[in-house]
């Protein structure tokens, strides 16, 4: 009787040593590969929309798709900081510099007017960012929680921002 | 087997391979995380450093260097700022530029390049400083350039026992002298040690060859649609520059024809104003809806533009807003109403107006214009002509035009007045401070265009370096293309999809892809072969699209790979290009605009490059903006809708307004690309140009009053010159005097064409008038030789009042005794006086006795000779006179005079050996101091009549003249000629006795014969003038 129990108890120790840690550590580094790539493609993306002075549909496509072949879902999050140099304008003498403010537009404003036109053209000295989280469970999420359900469900497993000054004017 | 060593097996081979997978994706992890890292330093390294160039361009313009200057600065901003992102400072930058194989930065007319190069090792001091080869001391080093007795060479560090020794003199740190030893350097490059260094290039142009026909010529391109083109046709050279842009039938610009042989104004028609300037585009796919649908002609006028400036005057530094305007030199003069003027603005903020006095006419160095061009010819004419404005002086508001082409260089010889000027341009020409830069671009660019179209039109072949993979090698190819040049509406170089502009595309990516190639070919570190990466389509187009660096960073091993990428950043606000997209517009509207945005007022707009609406700071933490005029709220804030968010952009539907701004815009966008500098002189009408005839040498120590250029209209008439004062001539010979006889047209003639005072003729070109100069003869250092009975020494004119009183009393008895005893012995009693028109001798014959008597001078000067002798000969014989006249060719031994004496013959041997004619020349000796008797010799030469006639009433004896009469050296003795002479006389004289001494010695003479009566000869010699001419 005791045999068959230390039998049992080693056949799933080992199962656990032999299977189930290697695929944790694999897929936790799945995820930390996927989080440098798409760490990668946002900054990419961040990086040529400011250095072309606009957001075409063509660089946000090729980021969802990029986004999306890592074999996870994501949601992105868009915002252009608009530069408005007028409050430093208004009246004679200036004596203080560096009134401008920023306003922003989001997601919503830029993938529409990306529907209409193609392109979301910013101006020079704007600011461009981007947040991409993911919204599935990654597999290494899944066999955390369901190792560690004290560590609650759903985590962000892969989370990249990144935001670039817009140099060039686009066209 | 039992299960658990089954499973140990399987863990002893699993667990390794787990942690070398691990292992190995971890590292690709990381290299990821790098590289991701790496893109971002890059990316903003590169943005810094086209950051440092927009500042340098826009912020500190006065205190820029040039474009190269500007391009080393952006390439040491990138490097810094990477090795500060890197971490990485200290000397370790050196070792980083390492892993930077090329930097290109793409400018608005050519593109350099920052690569390593092999070169050789200079050998510099323990400062630093760079070593040459002091070639005055034998293996003495110095860092001395400048004071160098031969030129110095470069000291490099050699190969291995190739170099030699040479010292160096120095100071330690207590100053004194110490000479160092420096082994192993040389000066030839070929033996040096070599390393690679990275060095910026000139700057390379993007250029193609071309040929067609005998044309052959090389184009560099632009940025945008201008173009230089240079080369040769045939066997003239070409070198002509301007923009191509398409013109369709609509368009309209302002023309002239010339007649050929132009004189003035008159020979210039009009056939089109500068008020019906238009510029027409049709059917541009990518203007608004509203345009395209209807054919878009706007008229293109004249601007006025306005800027705010900060200046400083008496009171401190104040904000004003003043027009302005680019003069021909590409002078930026802002204009002050208030003193109606134009100022330049100094470095520290002070204005500099411009000279309005009255002194400074068109053509001076401080004169200053401003242009307009009109086309010449008719048709598709590659001509124009420049009209200029003076902007300043005494001629200010005047328009001028090179119309006689006859230099090189512009020179303004025609005024355009009145009618004419009125149909060039009505009332536009009136205000002074509009500029006309925006209509000078169309019709420049439509001459060019049509230059290029004629020249290189049709078919022509570019040749072009092609890498050849089986010989490693380039080499040239020569490619048929057609229509490339043949502007229109298909091909317009304004438009991204036209043949020209793909071509011109492929050029520019071309020629950068071959010399970045070239540029790192060789270049390696040892571990890592640097090789270009491919840029896409999209990268090249950013590129172009207006000043940009393009950064490469390879050969940093990150993880498993080497790191290899680029970056390119592209400036929007410089200085250097204006780019279509960045011309923001200002009027009545308290927002300025983007062209064609909706929120645009129906107003009228100006346009100004978007670098204009930068911030400007002054002094006394004075910030200021180019375009808010200080007084209202015009243009003060940017448009939410066009500038600020560039994304709210919607086209305005409006027709009116979209027509004034499409007015505005192409105004604007003209003006800005507009550049001329070029300078001008002036010859207008006329020119009197006196010169004095003599130069300031010798005996001449000082001219004065010679009159400045005197200036006319074409087809008028002149005073000439000289009156008051009159020129003078100071010399240091007491008897060389010269007096200021007229002017002549020939140099070194002494025949008056003109006298000062006198009115010319209708004038149609240029004269240069020479002064006509004679020797004062009251100064010479006369001899005389006359007798008294009793010695007198009376005043001339004591005298001559005497003799006519005599005369008066012809026939009655006088007073005997005194008659007698004052009277007795031959009297030549001459008086010389100067006058305007020459000197003047007068002579009063004798009383009873005959006799002769002389006077003769010699012209003390070694360094002129006599020339000539004129004068206007009118003499009464009264009753006394055998002869008189004058003497020339002279020899002076002290007791007689001998040479030949030009001779008015009235009685005695005289008129005997003249065969009574009046007029001789005799050779002839004379006795000096033996006045009692006649001329002791007289041989005849030759005879001549002169005019004469009896004088009658009482008087005996003949009045000869009046006439005039010239003596003149030539090589062979004298020319006698006048106007009474039908025919000039020669006299030959031998050789011996034309030398310095003889021809240089003249004089007159009167020989009496006794006639005991009252009635006295008497003659005058008049407008005497000696010429006299340098000694050669």
């Amino acid at each position: 009787m005791s045999d068959t129990f230390i039998t049992v108890i080693a056949v799933v120790t080992v199962a656990l040593v032999m299977f189930v840690f290697p695929l944790m550590a694999i897929a936790n580094q799945n995820d930390d590969i996927t989080q440098t790539s798409v760490q990668t493609l946002v900054s990419d993306f961040v990086n040529t929309c400011a250095k072309e002075g606009k957001i075409t549909q063509n660089n946000y496509d090729n980021l969802i798709q990029k986004l999306h072949a890592t074999g996870n879902t994501y949601s992105v999050e868009l915002e252009v900081q608009i530069l408005d140099d007028n409050p430093s304008k208004k009246g004679q003498n200036i004596n203080v510099i560096g009134e401008n403010i920023y306003y922003s537009e989001f997601t919503n404003t830029i993938e529409s007017k990306l529907k209409e036109d193609s392109v979301y053209k910013m101006k020079q000295g704007d600011y461009i960012l981007a947040k991409v989280q993911n919204t599935n469970v990654t597999f290494g999420t899944q066999l955390k929680n369901f190792m560690y359900s004290i560590m609650g469900k759903d985590t962000i497993a892969i989370e990249a921002s990144s935001s670039a000054l817009v140099t060039t004017t686009g066209k | 087997m039992k299960i658990q060593n089954l499973a140990i097996i399987f863990l002893i081979i699993i667990i390794p391979l787990i942690i070398i997978l691990s292992y190995y994706l971890n590292l690709q992890r990381k290299t990821l995380q790098l590289q991701a890292e790496y893109n971002i330093k890059l990316g903003e390294a590169t943005k810094e450093g086209i950051k440092a160039f927009e500042i340098n361009t826009v912020d500190w313009k006065n205190y820029k260097g040039n474009a190269r200057s500007n391009t080393v600065a952006a390439i040491n901003a990138f490097i810094t700022s990477l090795s500060n992102n890197l971490n990485i400072s200290g000397t370790a930058k050196e070792y980083m530029i390492n892993y930077i194989p090329a930097i290109c930065t793409t400018m608005y007319d050519g593109y350099y390049i920052y690569a390593p190069n092999y070169v050789p090792v200079n050998k510099e001091n323990k400062d630093g400083v760079q070593l040459f080869y002091d070639t005055s001391t034998i293996n003495q080093a110095t860092t001395d350039t400048e004071n160098a007795v031969s030129k110095n060479q470069i000291l490099y560090e050699a190969k291995e026992g190739e170099g030699k020794t040479y010292y160096y003199k120095t100071y330690d740190e207590e100053g004194n002298e110490t000479t160092e030893t420096l082994t192993n350097l040389t000066t030839d490059s070929n033996k040096a040690k070599k390393e690679y260094k990275h060095i910026l290039s000139n700057q390379i142009q993007y250029s193609a060859q071309y040929s067609k026909g005998d044309l052959n010529v090389i184009v560099n391109y632009t940025l945008d649609n201008r173009i230089y083109v240079y080369g040769k046709k045939g066997e003239k050279n070409i070198n002509k520059d301007g923009y191509l842009v398409y013109f369709d039938n609509d368009t309209v610009l302002p023309r002239i024809r010339i007649n050929s042989n132009p004189r003035d104004e008159s020979d210039i028609q009009v056939k089109e104003t500068i008020v019906n300037t238009v510029y027409s585009k049709k059917y541009i796919p990518d203007t608004p809806e509203a345009l395209r649908e209807r054919q878009i002609k706007t008229k293109i006028q004249p601007e006025v533009l306005e800027e705010q400036i900060e200046y400083k005057d008496s009171i401190g530094y104040k904000l004003g807003t003043f027009k302005y305007i680019y003069d021909i030199e590409n002078e930026k003069l802002y204009y002050d109403d208030a003193k109606s003027n134009f100022f330049k603005l100094n470095d520290d903020k002070t204005k500099s107006y411009l000279d309005m006095s009255q002194s400074i006419k068109t053509g001076d160095s401080e004169c200053k214009y401003k242009s307009v061009s009109v086309l010449l010819g008719d048709g598709e004419t590659t001509e124009y002509k420049k009209i200029y404005q003076v902007l300043n002086g005494r001629d200010k508001g005047k328009w001028y035009i090179d119309l006689v082409e006859n230099t090189k260089t512009v020179e303004l010889d025609t005024e355009i007045k009145g009618e004419m000027l009125s149909n060039l341009a009505d009332n536009n020409f009136a205000a002074i401070y509009k500029s006309f830069s925006d209509i000078n671009y169309y019709v420049e660019a439509y001459a060019f265009t049509n230059w290029v179209k004629e020249n290189l039109g049709g078919r022509i072949t570019e040749y072009k370096l092609v890498y050849n993979e089986q010989n490693s090698n380039y080499e040239r190819e020569s490619v048929e293309i057609d229509n490339l040049f043949d502007i229109s509406q298909a091909n317009n170089p304004e438009k991204d999809n036209s043949q020209i502009v793909e071509h011109k595309k492929e050029i520019m990516k071309n020629h950068i892809i071959t010399n970045l190639n070239l540029a790192i070919k060789n270049y390696s570190n040892g571990k890592y072969n640097f090789r270009i990466p491919v840029l896409t389509d999209l990268d090249w187009e950013q590129a172009f699209s207006n000043i940009s660096l393009i950064t490469f960073f390879q050969g940093i091993q990150i993880g498993l790979k080497f790191y290899n990428n680029y970056a390119i950043a592209t400036s929007t606000t410089n200085r250097e290009y204006v780019d279509p997209g960045e011309i923001y517009l200002s009027g009545e509207d308290n927002y300025y605009h983007r062209v064609y945005c909706s929120k645009c007022k129906n107003v009228d707009y100006t346009g100004y490059r978007s670098v204009d609406y930068v911030q400007k700071e002054g002094k006394n933490n004075i910030y200021y903006y180019p375009h808010d005029k200080s007084n209202n709220s015009d243009s003060e804030i940017a448009c939410y809708y066009c500038v600020v968010n560039k994304q709210n952009f919607e086209e305005n539907s409006d027709r009116d307004i979209l027509y004034k701004q499409a007015k505005s815009y192409n105004e604007a966008l003209a003006r800005e690309r507009y550049y001329q500098k070029e300078k001008l002189t002036a010859n207008l009408g006329i020119n009197i140009t006196y010169y004095a005839g003599l130069t300031i040498e010798n005996e001449i120590i000082a001219i004065h009053n010679i009159p400045e250029t005197q200036t006319v209209n074409i087809g008028e008439t002149a005073i000439i010159q000289g009156n008051n004062p009159t020129p003078t001539i100071d010399t240091s010979n007491q008897f060389i005097k010269y007096v200021f006889c007229g002017w002549t047209e020939t140099r070194g003639s002494s025949t008056i064409k003109y006298l000062p005072g006198e009115e010319t003729g209708i004038l149609t070109q240029d004269i240069e008038l020479y002064g006509v100069w004679r020797i004062s003869l009251s100064n010479l250092n006369w001899k005389k030789d006359y007798y008294y009975l009793s010695p007198i020494d009376m005043p001339f004119d004591e005298i001559k009042s005497k003799a006519e009183r005599l005369w008066t009393y012809a026939g009655k008895d006088m007073d005997g005794e005194w008659f007698q005893n004052e009277w007795y012995g031959s009297i030549s009693y001459i008086n010389i006086a100067e006058s305007d028109n020459g000197s003047k001798i007068e002579m009063i014959g004798n009383s009873v006795l005959s006799g002769k008597g002389a006077i003769w001078a010699k012209l003390e000067s070694e360094y002129i000779n006599i020339q000539k002798i004129e004068f206007d000969l009118d003499i009464d014989q009264g009753d006394s006179f055998n002869a008189g006249g004058l003497l020339f060719n002279v020899t002076d031994n002290g007791k007689y005079l001998k040479g030949y004496m030009f001779s008015v013959n009235f009685a005695g041997e005289f008129l005997e050996k003249s065969d009574s004619k009046v007029g001789s020349i005799y050779e002839f000796e004379y006795k000096i101091g033996a006045n009692r008797n006649n001329v002791e010799k007289i041989e005849h030469i030759c005879t001549f009549d002169l005019p004469h006639y009896e004088t009658g009433d009482g008087r005996k004896g003949k009045h000869v003249g009046p006439t005039n009469i010239a003596i003149e050296v030539i090589n062979t003795g004298y020319k006698i000629s006048s106007d009474s002479l039908t025919e000039d006389i020669y006299i030959d004289v031998p050789a011996d006795k034309m030398n310095r001494e003889t021809i240089n010695t003249f004089g007159f003479f009167s020989d009496h014969y006794d006639h005991r009566c009252k009635e006295i000869g008497y003659f005058v010699l008049e407008d005497i003038r000696v010429t006299a001419v340098k000694e050669i």
